[in-house]
């Protein structure tokens, strides 16, 4: 039996855990939709009713049998939301309906499907980015502070959460390019757990892949109609409360960038004045009414954003669409920039 | 042990030192850097120009595939790079009854990139193909990632395709990109008799419920209407009846035209004349290169239905697409390739 017929069964078998209460439908379309992909990523396919040729699931099977890992993280995220989280006006835009099943020995993952297309084929005009900036934004800081932990920047956390993360980044990639991680980005570093040691931020969930391409949209004319955020896996669900906001405008400025390569858009887009600078520092500023952590903070620990997004491009199970260098220059540059004026 | 058999007489293999003697035929076939080779000609086909494959191929055997692959990085740009290299090219085997007790023949594996995808999922894989030179590098891929359920041999480019395999032992044969190249062999029987044949013999050696996959050109694309090159014959010619493309082409070149592809229907005809009873059609998205989507074009409207989810974009071209409604146009006619599931 070949994957498109087992994962069709399996809808079949496990639609109450999709749709409760429902009837599943009688027969079943398998359609391939996964893009380009990492070798460890997921081959994901879409499900669809054939009676109403509609989309009813989303099943994701691991390219790699043997690492299943990503697909269970996102069946843990998946399981956390719909545990923790009681609000409805964040449940109804995450994919908390699924299953994780397993067939032949393999993990596939099932969900209930979302709605709309990739966000990315809205952001067609500086209007638009803007109007849908503005939906999505207060749900990542409703999502952020539901259940966030206050703590204090010292000790156990500040080791765990800052001065592990430098010194993992420094033994790993300040040999190897020595020539791209600036000796002012260095000596930021070094100084970094010292600057943030007592300041107050709360920990919380991280989606860990918050960008245009993970957020369907669903549109009436050019208006948002439901947006859903897909692609959990790499949530964290006790984090600095750093990363989604700085990777929505970060990798985003790429795809904003008309062709212009990442670092380029992002030093353009991100540092210098303009709209999308001032989206940013609006959203920052924002970001800081929902008691998450303080505009200062939040700026001094960006780069370990950076540093995250390091560790995770040299997976080498990831593809290698960002270099590290990449990374490594717009640390440099977001250090020159910013802390130099912000500090 | 491998299920080996001769591949002219079907007889069994006595495997002796270095050289496979037939029990039948008394024919024997020679074991050469650790690879059986049932071939008497050699063909040097390769994804890259001039010797460069050859030296890649003995630093990959000296050191490590990937520091051969790294030091002749800039030599390969990154169009072949990718095409080396990427992994999901074989996703086109979640239409494929590939199970973990399968075996899968891979044919015309080139570097491995499929053979190496498909190992994961199934007991074992072989895979042929006609150069010595891609056979060594895919043997040392493998021992690199250490990969040990893949077996390779060598076939002959200049006959009709003969199998060394039992009938009915395949659960899965794969014909990625060369079916089209089979009509070049040096064999004085038209293309279309070439590859019928090597249908009908990937159709014996499969099992009863096996498939076979192929992943091919259309020869009325719109790139090909549009005047594209494909497997680098003359603009147009693949459009024209076959007895004029040969002619063009014997003018222009001295040779005939041997790459044959067809139609949708063309296809449709060649495979159900090879014996098989169940033919599906896919459309893979953006190629069969790179099948990040496959539709099945078994009903019109789930090709509406992803056109539909793909046109909202950024593209004038697909909002005009969109708006004129030209996904309800048989416009799968035009794609540049197919994904074909036949099954025994």
């Amino acid at each position: 039996m070949s994957m498109e017929q087992t994962v069709c069964n399996l809808v079949k078998k496990h639609w109450n855990n999709l749709y409760p209460n429902g009837q599943p439908p009688d027969s079943f379309v398998f359609l391939k939709i996964a893009g380009k992909t990492s070798p460890n990523a997921a081959i994901i396919a879409m499900i669809l009713d054939a009676d109403y040729r509609q989309p009813v699931a989303v099943a994701k099977i691991p390219r790699n049998p043997e690492f299943t890992k990503g697909i269970e993280r996102e069946y843990e995220a998946m399981a956390d939301i719909r545990n923790v989280i009681k609000d409805s006006r964040i449940l109804e835009h995450t994919p908390c309906r699924g299953v994780l099943t397993e067939n032949d020995g393999i993990n596939i993952l099932l969900q209930a499907a979302g709605v709309g297309h990739p966000m990315v084929r809205e952001m067609t005009s500086r209007e638009s980015v803007k109007a849908l900036y503005e939906k999505i934004l207060p749900w990542m800081y409703a999502f952020h502070s539901n259940g966030a932990e206050q703590c204090v920047l010292e000790g156990d956390i500040l080791k765990h959460f800052v001065e592990t993360p430098i010194e993992r980044f420094i033994a790993q990639f300040g040999q190897v390019s020595p020539n791209i991680l600036s000796n002012e980005t260095r000596q930021f570093l070094s100084e970094l757990p010292k600057r943030i040691k007592g300041r107050a931020v709360r920990l919380c969930r991280q989606h860990g892949d918050f960008n245009a391409h993970n957020i369907l949209v669903e549109t009436r004319g050019h208006r948002l109609k439901n947006f859903m955020l897909i692609d959990w896996e790499d949530y964290r669900p006790r984090q600095l409360p750093v990363h989604d906001l700085n990777h929505f405008f970060t990798s985003n400025s790429h795809l904003l960038g008309n062709g212009m390569p990442p670092k380029e858009s992002y030093a353009k887009l991100l540092l210098n004045d303009g709209w999308y600078r001032k989206l940013y520092l609006k959203a920052v500023a924002e970001y800081e009414s929902y008691h998450l952590i303080d505009l200062h903070t939040f700026l001094t620990l960006s780069p370990l954003y950076m540093i995250s997004m390091c560790f995770c491009i040299a997976d080498a199970q990831r593809s290698q669409q960002y270099t590290v260098s990449t990374w490594i220059n717009r640390m440099n540059t977001f250090i020159r920039s910013y802390m130099s004026t912000a500090l | 042990m491998p299920l080996f058999i001769c591949p002219k007489c079907h007889s069994k293999l006595n495997q002796q030192g270095k050289v496979y003697i037939c029990d039948g035929c008394k024919v024997s076939w020679p074991v050469v850097h650790n690879i059986p080779r049932f071939a008497q000609s050699e063909s040097k086909w390769s994804v890259f120009k001039d010797d460069i494959a050859d030296k890649i191929t003995e630093l990959a055997e000296q050191k490590t595939w990937q520091e051969a692959v790294d030091t002749y990085a800039h030599t390969l740009g990154a169009y072949t790079l990718n095409y080396i290299t990427e992994e999901s090219r074989a996703d086109f085997h979640v239409i494929l009854p590939i199970h973990s007790g399968a075996t899968v023949l891979d044919i015309g594996s080139g570097w491995g990139n499929i053979a190496l995808e498909l190992a994961r999922w199934c007991k074992k894989v072989y895979c042929c193909d006609l150069s010595m030179t891609n056979l060594r590098l895919l043997q040392a891929r493998m021992r690199d990632r250490g990969v040990k359920n893949v077996a390779v041999f060598q076939h002959e480019a200049n006959d009709f395709m003969r199998l060394p395999f039992p009938d009915a032992s395949i659960d899965v044969a794969v014909l990625n990109g060369v079916l089209e190249w089979m009509g070049v062999a040096e064999i004085d029987a038209p293309p279309s008799r070439i590859q019928l044949e090597a249908l009908k013999e990937i159709r014996r050696v499969l099992k009863l419920g096996g498939a076979l996959y192929i992943g091919i050109e259309n020869r009325y694309s719109a790139r090909a209407l549009r005047g594209q090159r494909i497997h680098g014959e003359l603009p147009f010619v693949g459009l024209l009846p076959r007895w004029l493309s040969n002619l063009i082409t014997k003018l222009v070149r001295g040779e005939e035209h041997r790459t044959y592809i067809y139609s949708l229907s063309g296809y449709r005809k060649l495979i159900r004349r090879a014996g098989f009873e169940t033919i599906d059609f896919y459309l893979p998205y953006p190629s069969y290169h790179h099948p990040n989507y496959l539709i099945a074009l078994q009903s019109a409207w789930i090709k509406w239905f992803w056109f539909d989810q793909l046109s909202v974009s950024r593209s004038i071209k697909y909002s005009l697409f969109k708006r004129l409604r030209l996904s309800r146009l048989p416009f799968h006619w035009l794609a540049y390739s197919f994904s074909i599931r036949c099954v025994k």
